[in-house]
């Protein structure tokens, strides 16, 4: 086993563990501004081992989707980890190609998340998996233009490869438009993982909810997956944001998990920043938003060749 | 790749596992769908398929020209309302059909050709490979 691999499986190990860590600093960024003293940095893994405790209630109009969905989503998100890079060393799995199931892979978690919201026959939850579906779409393009911007760029189809190199290297002329890719990667972040300006994660009114009342059925261990799998999604976004990151400034490969750590950080306490600085977007403005993204993207793309 | 894929699989056999596990000896009950305080919902409240993809119908009306009625509710206890949506395929009605009725006609207007007549249809079969032949000579 090469010293490479080690780390490897020591940042998806680290992964695993420090990833409720991120949602517990955005909320102590969002006390701090609203002059709270806030809950403990740890309470996210507090609220998953209460509910990892508790039993279960299942809505009767329900199906076997119901329970599997959370299972699924969260083996999917696992899957994604495992292919996203340890700055400086690559991926635990790579293949050429492996940026399409990346993308996938949380198109997959999507998809079994609707079909569980829609399974509940509630309107609530359908009307939730419906919005949930209609900003996808349009974040789906912005994601995809970026990694395409990437894969050209680099002429790599993998993200191990496509990181594997600092992308500014070649030119510092090119720092400005991965810059550009990193704004729309940040707006599709909070749109993927249900963050103001998108949806508010906090809110208690079905009727303005998006990803939260898709899940308002679930409980206990199955909710205890679905609340582990969206602090893991948000890491893994954070992690890419900080590959994109890093590959504009040089750095010595040893040194590059240490500085992709403090963006990651970074862009834990902008999170908090946007989230208690801004309302939401009214939902009909959510997809000129997303276009936005896409367009940045879409410029990006133009410049780095 | 396929060590992911079993990776994957292996992760959901496990979490599939653990669940069952976990729930074994705690209480598991069923009760109705989250309803937020209303007690008699129907299976005609549901969220139906045309709900769901309203959004995006919407922000495509220009192209998809949903077909909309509407009686709104009047008075005070108004004692009817109805809304009925309807989506043509846009691209059968407005493309395809008309195109395909187009070529119909214009084949229609050949068929004084089409006679009976088996002699001529020979007719036809000779002058089609004459003309084969005298093209294929050409390129030679």
């Amino acid at each position: 086993m090469s010293l490479s691999f080690l780390f490897r499986l020591i940042f998806f190990i680290a992964s695993l563990l420090a990833a409720p860590l991120l949602l517990g600093l955005i909320v102590r960024v969002k006390s701090f501004f609203a002059g709270r003293k806030g809950q403990p940095l740890l309470q996210p893994y507090y609220d998953l081992q209460r509910l990892w405790r508790k039993g279960a209630v299942y809505s009767r109009s329900t199906s076997p989707i119901f329970y599997l969905a959370p299972i699924i989503s969260l083996a999917a998100i696992l899957a994604a980890l495992a292919l996203l890079p340890l700055p400086g060393y690559g991926a635990l799995f790579s293949f050429s190609g492996d940026l399409i199931l990346f993308a996938y892979l949380f198109g997959l978690v999507r998809f079994v998340t609707i079909l569980a919201a829609l399974d509940t026959a509630s309107s609530f939850e359908g009307m939730g998996a419906s919005r949930e579906a209609h900003f996808a779409i349009f974040a789906e393009v912005a994601f995809f233009i970026t990694l395409a911007t990437l894969a050209r760029f680099t002429g790599s189809l993998s993200l191990s490869t496509i990181f594997e190199n600092q992308l500014v290297q070649i030119n510092y002329a090119y720092s400005p438009a991965l810059a550009l890719l990193v704004v729309s990667l940040f707006v599709v972040m909070l749109a993927e993982n249900c963050r103001i300006p998108v949806d508010d994660p906090t809110t208690h009114l079905e009727l303005t909810m998006i990803h939260e009342v898709m899940v308002l059925d679930h409980s206990g261990p199955d909710f205890a997956f679905i609340l582990y799998g969206a602090a893991l999604k948000l890491w893994i976004w954070a992690t890419f944001i900080a590959l994109v990151v890093i590959s504009s400034f040089p750095a010595p490969t040893w040194l590059q998990p240490l500085v992709a750590l403090g963006v990651i950080v970074l862009i834990g306490v902008l999170i908090g920043v946007v989230e208690s600085t801004m309302a939401r977007l009214r939902l009909t403005h959510v997809p000129q938003l997303l276009i936005g993204a896409s367009v940045l993207s879409l410029l990006s793309f133009i410049i780095l060749r | 790749m396929m060590v992911l894929a079993a990776g994957g699989l292996a992760a959901f056999a496990g979490l599939f596992f653990l669940r069952r596990r976990l729930l074994a000896s705690r209480k598991v009950t069923s009760s109705v769908t989250w309803d937020c305080g209303y007690t008699a919902p129907k299976a005609r409240m549901q969220y139906t398929a045309s709900s769901f993809v309203q959004p995006i119908v919407d922000e495509g009306a220009w192209i998809l020209q949903t077909h909309r009625t509407a009686k709104p509710p009047q008075g005070y206890f108004p004692k009817e309302a109805e809304l009925a949506t309807y989506t043509d395929d846009t691209f059968t009605e407005k493309l395809f059909r008309p195109l395909f009725a187009g070529v119909a006609w214009l084949f229609g207007k050949l068929q004084w050709m089409q006679h009976g007549r088996i002699s001529l249809y020979i007719l036809y079969i000779a002058i089609a490979l004459l003309a084969l032949l005298f093209w294929y000579g050409g390129l030679r």
